[in-house]
């Protein structure tokens, strides 16, 4: 006798598989993912339920007599993504009642078949908005409220912005190649696509599998937002610098600032031995000199051999809600109260990158969160200290990248087609 | 040494296989060869009748790491009871799949590879297995309880292969 081989999973059915991963066992997106073989249209479910939790879940509920119980939110999984379906994916309502109604029997829950039946239809022929504000702006409420007060100008286009996708944008490996032969070469392979605001920067005008895109086999082309492409150009080391990259896995930024100056001397400290792995790879791919690589907590200086840096990067982890568009479950899986923790840790990692920094050196604080308690705040407190000076950020400005200054350094806001939501601010310390 | 699998409508796959008198060397080395063959196969039962040996022997492994290898000589089914219908496929019917019901629970009592007398209890997959194998013994084929239609339908496709292989 043999064995059946597997049946290829529904991609219906591994989408509810993994959004209860991610939205009851609070698995990060990219874990969930890890080893899967998810099919773009999985992915597109993914992102899509998780872009539109709130608005989804209110039209949902709205038609449930009452909450399902908690053993069957793989249920409630497959109604997100048969309204997502039939409100955002221009599935026929029809199709998309059909092909749940299918999950539901593989599932092995044949009592739901009513319910998913019911609760499908109604919502196709329920044409009202989704009321509550949660729903309208599909974010959480502390976030959409610190957003409000924080941006009373930008707030709305903020979050509904970070409903669109993402645009896929290139960092040209200047040591390689140049921007305007590197964008040749896309054009050449059909790849439609523009340069972008950062000089280092090429958008492509429909974001593909990176199997597709010559160059980033061969190193002359990375893959790294826009906004993430400013932090090099910012801090600016020169040629025979030391330079400090203080939390610098996975390494994006690390080969930005070799590409940038290669000729510097780059110490790279992260926590994680596991992404800071990557560096070396990275470099390699790059043509790159590799830096002298450090796993260490960087709060507690016993890495550091005393000899003091010209420049730092200091790209803070953070809760990651500059990056909403690529990361959606950040919006279903951060807390409020997070918010604290991160504030304390990034005030000490700040602390700590300062003490090994140079008089007349420069350090660069970044982060991807858009929220004032990790931004600017942390700056302000280091900023208003004697040895600290506040530097500007022309390049910003240069750009025409849309941002607002804050006091102590500049918020990139999201658009449409635009940057991840970046912080920085640029200080000296005095000599 | 790995052995050659009949496929079907192979007419040896139709004989009755007899009792096996003793449990001999020889009788371990053909059990260690079937064991062989249907790793190598990737099957998870193989009965002597499959490889052209009309004995009542046959060996099976349903673990997924091929940990639990058994040997069952002149194997005998005492009970059954219980409904379960799995998808099954054959060696000797490679590429097709089709739901089978059998008894979820058998009783059964065979030989071990050692002559030792064994008599026990199993269910699931190792029961439906079993079972398969058995048939096997009998001339019998999974195909033989599928309806006739789906039967000729295998039955056709297997000498398109075999044509386009010619």
């Amino acid at each position: 006798m043999s064995h059946a081989p597997p049946a290829a999973p529904l991609p219906r059915l591994l989408a509810v598989r993994l959004l209860v991963k991610i939205l009851r066992r609070g698995l990060p997106f990219d874990q969930a993912l890890l080893h899967e073989h998810a099919s773009p249209f999985v992915h597109e479910l993914l992102y899509g339920v998780l872009r539109h939790y709130f608005s989804l879940s209110e039209r949902v509920s709205r038609h449930l007599r009452k909450p399902l119980r908690a053993k069957d939110f793989d249920i409630f999984c497959l109604l997100l993504t048969g309204v997502l379906q039939i409100h955002h994916m221009r599935t026929p309502a029809h199709a998309a009642v059909n092909e749940s109604v299918g999950v539901v029997r593989r599932i092995g829950k044949p009592w739901a078949v009513k319910l998913i039946n019911a609760v499908l239809r109604a919502v196709a022929c329920d044409r009202r908005e989704p009321e509550g504000i949660e729903a309208r702006f599909d974010h959480p409420g502390w976030l959409i409220e610190h957003v409000r007060t924080q941006y009373p100008q930008h707030w709305r286009e903020m979050l509904s912005a970070n409903l669109t996708r993402a645009p896929l944008c290139l960092r040209v490996n200047t040591t390689k190649t140049t921007r305007d032969a590197a964008l040749d070469t896309l054009q050449r392979d059909g790849i439609a696509a523009v340069l972008g605001a950062v000089p280092s920067c090429i958008v492509l005008e429909q974001p593909r599998p990176s199997a597709q895109i010559t160059g980033l086999a061969s190193g002359e082309i990375s893959v790294q937002d826009q906004g993430a492409q400013l932090a090099a150009l910012l801090l600016d080391p020169c040629s025979g610098m030391r330079v400090l990259d203080a939390c610098a896995a996975p390494g994006n930024k690390t080969s930005h600032l070799l590409e940038h100056a290669p000729g510097i001397s780059l110490t790279s400290v992260d926590q994680s031995e596991m992404r800071l792995q990557r560096i070396d790879e990275e470099c390699a791919r790059l043509g790159l000199p590799c830096p002298s690589i450090i796993n260490a907590p960087l709060e507690e200086l016993a890495w550091w051999d005393g000899q003091a840096f010209d420049a730092v990067l200091l790209d803070v982890p953070c809760s990651g809600t500059g990056t909403l568009r690529r990361h959606p479950d950040i919006k279903v899986l951060a807390r409020a109260d997070e918010l604290e923790s991160n504030h304390q840790r990034q005030t000490h990692l700040l602390d700590a990158a300062w003490r090994t920094l140079k008089p007349g050196g420069k350090l660069l604080y970044s982060t991807c969160s858009m929220l004032q308690r990790e931004n600017e705040d942390i700056v302000r407190a280091k900023s208003a200290r004697a040895d600290a000076v506040v530097l500007g950020l022309p390049q910003i400005g240069a750009s025409g990248l849309t941002h607002v200054k804050t006091g102590s350094g500049a918020q990139l806001i999201t658009t449409p087609q635009g940057p991840d939501a970046m912080f920085y601010a640029l200080l000296g310390k005095r000599a | 040494m790995k052995l050659t699998v009949l496929h079907y409508p192979d007419p040896r796959l139709r004989l009755t296989a007899r009792p096996v008198k003793e449990v001999r060397d020889s009788t371990r080395r053909l059990a260690d060869d079937m064991l062989e063959t249907m790793y190598d196969e990737r099957g998870i039962g193989l009965a002597a009748t499959q490889v052209g040996i009309t004995k009542r022997l046959l060996v099976m492994d349903v673990s997924e790491d091929k940990s639990e290898p058994r040997v069952l000589i002149n194997p005998v089914i005492l009970n059954k009871s219980g409904v379960v219908e799995s998808n099954e496929g054959c060696l000797s019917v490679p590429g097709f799949y089709e739901p089978v019901r059998r008894a979820s629970r058998i009783e059964i009592e065979y030989l071990d590879r050692d002559g030792t007398h064994v008599r026990t209890e199993w269910e699931g997959l190792q029961a439906v297995c079993a079972q398969h194998e058995i048939d096997h013994l009998n001339g019998k084929l999974f195909v033989d309880y599928l309806s006739a239609l789906k039967r000729s339908r295998i039955r056709k496709r297997i000498d398109k292969q075999r044509r386009d292989i010619a």
